[in-house]
């Protein structure tokens, strides 16, 4: 049940009747508890990586891969039945890849019900703030590069397109800070512009240099999205991470519910709102930043996944940062799943998966629930 | 979302491009040292030729008796063209019937492949200019300054004044245009290695060299058949061919649709992906792992971006159960050769024969 008691940590200024009304709205529908819907959560994201573990574009039994798993532990030796090489692609190709995704997933996932919340828009995604425009040139940028450069098993592209994703938000936020003051459209605005400066800045590259002609169909397939890691080592940074910024985003909660009410109100019961509003961008960027670093461009993950919890949980942070997380984790296996044994041996680009699969689930919830909220 | 739509729109328009004739552009080392002295690079500004096609300007006196080649060759020999062949009437790839009434004396390419069969041919003091990636034979070079990308330059094509227009991928819109300017233009997108017999003997028509063309088809006819001959009782080793690995954990691999896919077959090899009916395709580790290659050809070798060596495919991750990778049988070839739809497309076939059939071919 939410709890309707105001947010905050101040006394709360005399609600106005917009948000009145709001609060009855909310107070109608009914909602499953936070612990179910949590509790459901978990179990989907079980499912999901049990899943992603099991199925792939080559086939391996079931009862291989419990047995496999078995001989792991180290405690219960079962002769093998499978080729060699079937351990190579569950351990060291498949499950890296699956705790990815669900990383890239719990992040952006966050990452856009932060965005959502902190810019009030219904159309804020993670790439929102610059970030598309900064990773697509960061990438080229470290394409052009081209040095055999290896951080913790992260090449110069992904590190490049995380530098560009977390400098052209700094940009966006500097643009859109004016006495000392961060308003959200000048924000919205100040991003929009910069991601497609920086867009065409990449279009501008690929015309200018002839080498990277060649290459543009594979830089486009690469930025739009597909999960990238290939190495344990890669994920021992990646994974700690992105825990640590979820654990951080959800200690923003408060915050954010008291922002939506708008900057004014949000003051008035005693939030910092500059103060939170910096810590908020900067968690959301590094989320996205480690996003891309891991899979590229993957698009609606951070925009859908938000509104689809949303509809479950309402809009309190508290309960919506962490089932948007664990969500977006489930949603991001699913889709790599699919993106790689669908057309298999031929791999897409999971951006496509996602779009393609929630878009179309995002659209019949919005007429459903415009129904619902009519009636 | 802009940059997804905007993305795909460029992904949509270069898929294409870079199906077919995808190799790195990058000239092999013997092309990048200059050649013997033979031919010095025709001076750039051309003199216009008296074409009645072309009224232009004259610079310097034309001759008024006949229509021969620019005076900038050898003043001696004038290329017969054989005058009974005209008017030819041929079809190009995009099935558009176009008359010639006389041999093309300002001719245009669009691709290196064509490129490569006008010098073939003998035409090269005929050819104005050529797209950028036309590095070889090193003649070629001066003249290779056309950008294409994502679309050729109308104007500055049509200031060259050419009467023939070579063109490999280019759309409909374009083939439309210089129709409208009446300009000759033919699409010639050969996808086998039929296609490019085809192809080569259509331009030896068109540009009155059909005898020349027909000798350089039956030359290459003739070697391919002795390397098939050679590999054809061959045990057939497993073979990855890759394109590209800007994401190493999921490399484009050939498929059947493009040359290379074509090519290994015939070298003696078995593309491990030849479900693939696509000329290319982005592909699985897993899937590569379990197919398990006996020998891994890199044609992204001189790529101009994220070049692999076979150092940094022996160290990937998980590969390391992959027979080619156990043998150390990865092995870079230059991918020009094989890409390109033009006459040294059986050196590539030879190329990768020796790759996959050393012991046939010391």
């Amino acid at each position: 049940v939410i709890e309707s008691r105001p947010l905050g940590r101040r006394a709360p200024a005399e609600p106005t009747n917009d948000q009145r009304r709001a609060l009855a709205a909310s107070a109608a529908i009914r909602r499953p508890s936070p612990p179910l819907v949590l509790g459901a959560l978990v179990v989907a994201l079980g499912v999901a990586l049990a899943l992603g573990a099991t199925f792939g574009s080559v086939a391996i039994e079931p009862r291989s891969l419990a047995e496999m798993a078995l001989n792991r532990t180290g405690l219960i030796h079962v002769a093998p039945t499978w080729q060699p090489q079937d351990e190579v692609i569950v351990f060291d190709v498949r499950l890296p890849r699956v705790v990815a995704a669900a990383l890239i997933g719990m992040a952006l996932g966050t990452a856009g019900a932060i965005f959502q919340g902190l810019l009030r828009n219904p159309l804020a995604d993670p790439f929102l703030l610059g970030t598309s425009g900064g990773a697509s040139l960061g990438a080229i940028i470290g394409i052009l590069l081209a040095t055999p450069l290896d951080l913790l098993g992260f090449g110069v592209v992904p590190l490049a397109s995380f530098v560009g994703a977390l400098l052209s938000t700094g940009l966006v936020y500097r643009l859109a800070r004016l006495g000392g003051r961060t308003p959200v459209v000048p924000l919205l605005l100040a991003g929009f512009a910069v991601s497609t400066v920086l867009n065409y800045f990449v279009s501008l590259l690929l015309i200018l240099n002839d080498r990277l002609q060649l290459d543009a169909a594979r830089i486009y397939a690469w930025l739009l999205g597909g999960v990238a890691v290939s190495e344990w080592s890669q994920l021992a940074v990646a994974a700690p991470t992105v825990v640590v910024a979820a654990v951080v985003a959800t200690a923003l909660a408060p915050s954010l519910n008291a922002l939506a009410l708008g900057d004014e109100t949000a003051e008035s019961l005693g939030v910092a709102v500059e103060r939170e509003k910096a810590v908020a961008i900067v968690v959301g960027s590094l989320l996205t930043g480690l996003a891309v670093t891991l899979g590229g461009l993957i698009g609606f993950v951070g925009l859908v996944v938000p509104h689809v919890v949303r509809l479950a949980t309402g809009p309190d942070h508290r309960l919506l940062l962490p089932a948007s997380a664990l969500a977006g984790g489930s949603f991001v296996i699913v889709a790599d799943l699919l993106a790689r044994s669908l057309l298999a041996p031929t791999e897409l680009p999971v951006g496509i998966l996602t779009a393609f699969l929630g878009g179309p689930y995002f659209l019949y919830l919005l007429r459903r629930s415009r129904r619902e909220f009519r009636a | 979302v802009r940059n997804v739509i905007v993305g795909l729109l460029v992904l949509a328009n270069l898929l294409a491009a870079c199906a077919a004739p995808a190799a790195a552009p990058t000239a092999s080392p013997a092309a990048v040292t200059p050649t013997a002295t033979s031919a010095p690079p025709t001076p750039t500004p051309v003199p216009p030729t008296a074409t009645a096609l072309l009224p232009t300007a004259t610079v310097e006196p034309p001759t008024p008796t006949v229509p021969v080649p620019s005076p900038t060759t050898a003043p001696t020999v004038a290329p017969s063209p054989t005058p009974a062949a005209f008017p030819v009437t041929v079809v190009d790839d995009a099935g558009r019937k176009l008359t010639f009434d006389r041999a093309p004396e300002r001719i245009i390419s669009l691709s290196p492949g064509h490129t490569e069969t006008v010098y073939a041919l003998g035409l090269g003091d005929k050819l104005v200019a050529a797209d950028l990636y036309s590095t070889y034979p090193a003649e070629a070079k001066p003249k290779a300054k056309l950008n294409n990308y994502p679309n050729p330059n109308v104007e500055e094509l049509v200031a060259l004044k050419p009467d023939l227009i070579l063109s490999l991928i280019e759309g409909d819109e374009f083939l439309k245009t210089m129709d409208a300017r009446h300009i000759p233009t033919l699409r010639l997108f050969p996808s086998t290695v039929d296609g490019t017999y085809r192809d080569l003997e259509l331009i030896g028509q068109v540009t009155g060299t059909a005898d020349k063309a027909a000798a350089i088809v039956a030359a290459m006819q003739e070697k391919q058949a002795s390397i098939v001959a050679k590999t054809k009782d061959a045990p057939r080793p497993r073979v990855l061919y890759e394109l590209d690995a800007t994401d190493p954990t999921k490399p484009w691999v050939a498929g059947t649709g493009g040359f290379y896919g074509a090519l290994v077959p015939m070298a003696g090899g078995k593309n491990v992906f030849d479900d693939i009916k696509l000329d290319a395709s982005q592909v699985s580790t897993e899937q590569i792992i379990a197919r398990d290659p006996e020998i891994v050809i890199l044609s992204d070798a001189t790529s101009p971006f994220n070049a692999q060596t076979p150092a940094m495919v022996l160290a990937r991750p998980g590969w390391s159960k992959i027979t080619a990778v156990r043998t150390k049988k990865v092995i870079p070839v230059d991918p020009d050769a094989m890409t390109r739809p033009g006459p040294r497309l059986i050196d590539g076939l030879e190329q990768l024969a020796k790759v996959i059939h050393p012991e046939l071919f010391p």
